[in-house]
């Protein structure tokens, strides 16, 4: 990295680092500057920085496990399948992805045409006896003439679809038309009784849509090799990994666990005293006041112990971003690059 | 004699994982729990959902932020915080910061709300699910500073627009959210909704559920009463599952007494097998000293 560069990455770093530490501690407007104004920018200007570092991250992956996969190193069966496991979960989330969005878009319509009806019944609209929306009134018509042609919000029923719900979209999709139609026919007074039942009857259509379509979705062979690769790999070999733990912890106390000096002495006391004072009641509850004794410990032991630490390691924290901040990391304690 | 001293001190590690299999599974298989110890944490914590009434238009929500590797103990938490509001009939939104966490957040509630048959307990007019939110910081100081949540986050989890969820009439800023429960098995993800999760003087009433080896850490929070009240672990889902099952009684035993009371036996095997190493070095001390 050149001279140069070096200096314009420490001169955005700091400017980057200003903002936020001027806008802490400043009041928030100075002569008609706002500081937070600019926060929601800056914060997606963060994201997008965030984003690509996924993408580096992608590429780093490929580059290092790729290679050793083609020239044959140490370990070629793990790294491949790293790369496999990647690629296939990429590959299966992204097409549920795209699944979903068309879901989405098949509830689209009945979403708008639900929305459109909201609008006639809210009085500023204007919609009401006295000035009855035309405009409205005709968008809407033409909305439930497709709604009967079934353009737009059709759903292909599929062989395998829960006969149940098929015949709970029908029934209120028909329900739905005949509504629209008699609110139609009764005028452009948006505020009419049937105009209201209309209304009333397309959050069933859209729920046995949304049924419909849900079930639809999980029944494709993306959602199942979804569930495959989370709730068949993922989730227990996680949590088989975690509980292994318990089989280390067990033969590690066993094996280190020894009274050797006053400090593994207490130590081990302190330990007994906060296992025993969380054992559930029965045989090997041995006192009442084991809880007590357990709270008192952590309370007044651990916590300030804890804070101690704590305090500590954010000053230290405090310290190492400032150094971060005034790009002092590139230089050593003798000022020299 | 030295025979047996040894092998009281070197007891083959395969033997020991046989014995903590044992100790695990038998619990787990006879379905018979103990009574878990009592825990001031979770009574503060249970006593905060029994005594919120939320007024209408306000909700609850819980950050799910943990995976599949802590679910024995934040799954049960989760679980069992969800059945209250439900029983409660609190309306809640589920959110994570975690992304191994985004398929819990469907799930749990459906399971939770399927073993509740007296009340139903429907998506979208009793819980909405937030879904994940990259970037916590960012999506956090947002909830915050909203003056309207409905259209800062937009959608729910899949996508159809909070205008349209019920739940979500009457929610507009923090404000209307005055109850807010993270359960993690992560240092950090606490602190950060701690930070951020405040609009001017406004703070929800925070509660926490944590792993055990996190417990040292969220008493700091709790003894300067930044969390009301708090899930120790395993344990503490535990004890407040004994609550419950006070106050509801009549309700299924969950999976906290049970998973429990099979750790609590596995816990008394770690301090026998201290015991006995300790004891084989001591007795080998003293027969040493008289030779």
């Amino acid at each position: 990295m050149t001279s140069l560069q070096q200096r314009l990455l420490a001169f955005i770093t700091f400017c980057g680092g200003i903002y936020f530490f001027l806008s802490f501690i400043l009041p928030k407007e100075i002569a008609g500057f706002q500081f937070t104004a600019y926060d929601e920018e800056i914060l997606k200007g963060v994201q997008v920085i965030g984003v690509m570092s996924l993408g580096l991250g992608a590429i780093n992956i490929f580059s290092v496990y790729g290679r050793n996969v083609i020239r044959g190193g140490r370990g070629r069966l793990n790294s491949f399948a790293l790369l496999f496991g990647f690629v296939f979960t990429l590959g299966v989330l992204f097409n549920e992805i795209v699944q979903s969005e068309r879901v989405l878009a098949k509830k689209a319509p009945l979403l708008a045409l639900s929305l459109l009806a909201e609008k006639g019944l809210k009085p500023e609209g204007g919609c009401n006896a006295e000035t009855p929306c035309t405009d409205l009134y005709r968008i809407l018509s033409t909305e439930i003439e497709r709604l009967a042609r079934k353009e737009l919000y059709t759903l292909e029923i599929e062989e395998g679809d829960e006969q149940t719900l098929v015949t709970g979209y029908n029934a209120a999709l028909s329900n739905t038309l005949q509504a629209g139609r008699a609110a139609m026919t009764s005028g452009t007074n948006t505020g009419s009784e049937e105009f209201i039942a209309f209304h009333r009857s397309l959050p069933p259509l859209q729920q046995a849509q949304s049924a419909l379509l849900d079930a639809r979705l999980k029944r494709t062979t993306t959602s199942a090799l979804r569930t495959v690769i989370f709730e068949g790999f993922f989730v227990p070999l996680s949590s088989a990994i975690f509980a292994l733990l318990a089989f280390y912890i067990a033969t590690a106390a066993y094996r280190a666990f020894r009274i050797r000096t006053l400090e593994s002495s207490v130590m081990m006391l302190a330990a007994l005293v906060v296992i025993l004072g969380q054992i559930p009641h029965g045989p090997l509850y041995l006192s009442e006041s084991l809880p007590r004794i357990r709270l008192w410990l952590l309370e007044n032991i651990s916590t300030p112990a804890f804070r101690a630490i704590y305090f500590g390691s954010t000053v230290a924290g405090l310290a190492m971003a400032t150094r971060m901040w005034l790009s002092l990391g590139q230089r050593d304690s003798e000022g020299k690059r | 004699m030295n025979r047996f001293l040894y092998l009281l001190e070197n007891i083959d590690r395969r033997v020991i994982y046989l014995f903590v299999v044992g100790a695990l599974l038998w619990p787990l298989l006879s379905k018979k729990p103990l009574q878990p110890a009592p825990m001031r944490s979770a009574d503060s914590f249970f006593e905060v959902i029994e005594s919120h009434t939320p007024k209408a238009g306000e909700i609850a929500l819980i950050s799910i932020d943990w995976g599949p590797s802590t679910i024995a103990e934040n799954g049960s938490q989760t679980k069992v915080l969800i059945e209250h509001l439900f029983r409660k009939n609190i309306p809640f939104a589920v959110i994570s910061i975690t992304p191994y966490a985004a398929p819990f957040l469907e799930s749990l509630p459906k399971e939770i709300a399927a073993t509740l048959t007296d009340f139903p307990r429907e998506y979208g007019k009793h819980w909405v699910n937030l879904g994940y939110q990259p970037n916590p910081t960012i999506s956090i100081q947002g909830i915050a500073k909203s003056e309207n949540l409905i259209q800062t986050l937009k959608t729910d989890a899949s996508g159809t627009p909070l205008s349209e969820i019920p739940v979500m009439q009457g929610v507009r800023t923090l404000e209307n959210i005055p109850l807010f429960v993270q359960v993690t098995g992560l240092v950090g993800t606490f602190n950060t909704w701690l930070q951020f999760l405040q609009r001017g003087e406004f703070r929800p009433i925070f509660l926490h559920g944590c792993t055990s080896i996190t417990i040292p850490e969220a008493h700091i929070y709790l003894a300067s009463g930044q969390i009301k009240g708090l899930y120790e672990g395993l344990a503490g889902a535990a004890a407040y599952e004994w609550l419950m099952s006070e106050r509801f009684p009549g309700r299924a035993v969950g999976d906290a007494l049970i998973q429990n009371t099979s750790l609590a036996i596995a816990q008394l095997l770690i301090i026998t097998l201290i015991i006995i190493g300790n004891a084989g070095r001591l007795l080998r001390m003293i027969t040493g000293r008289s030779q």
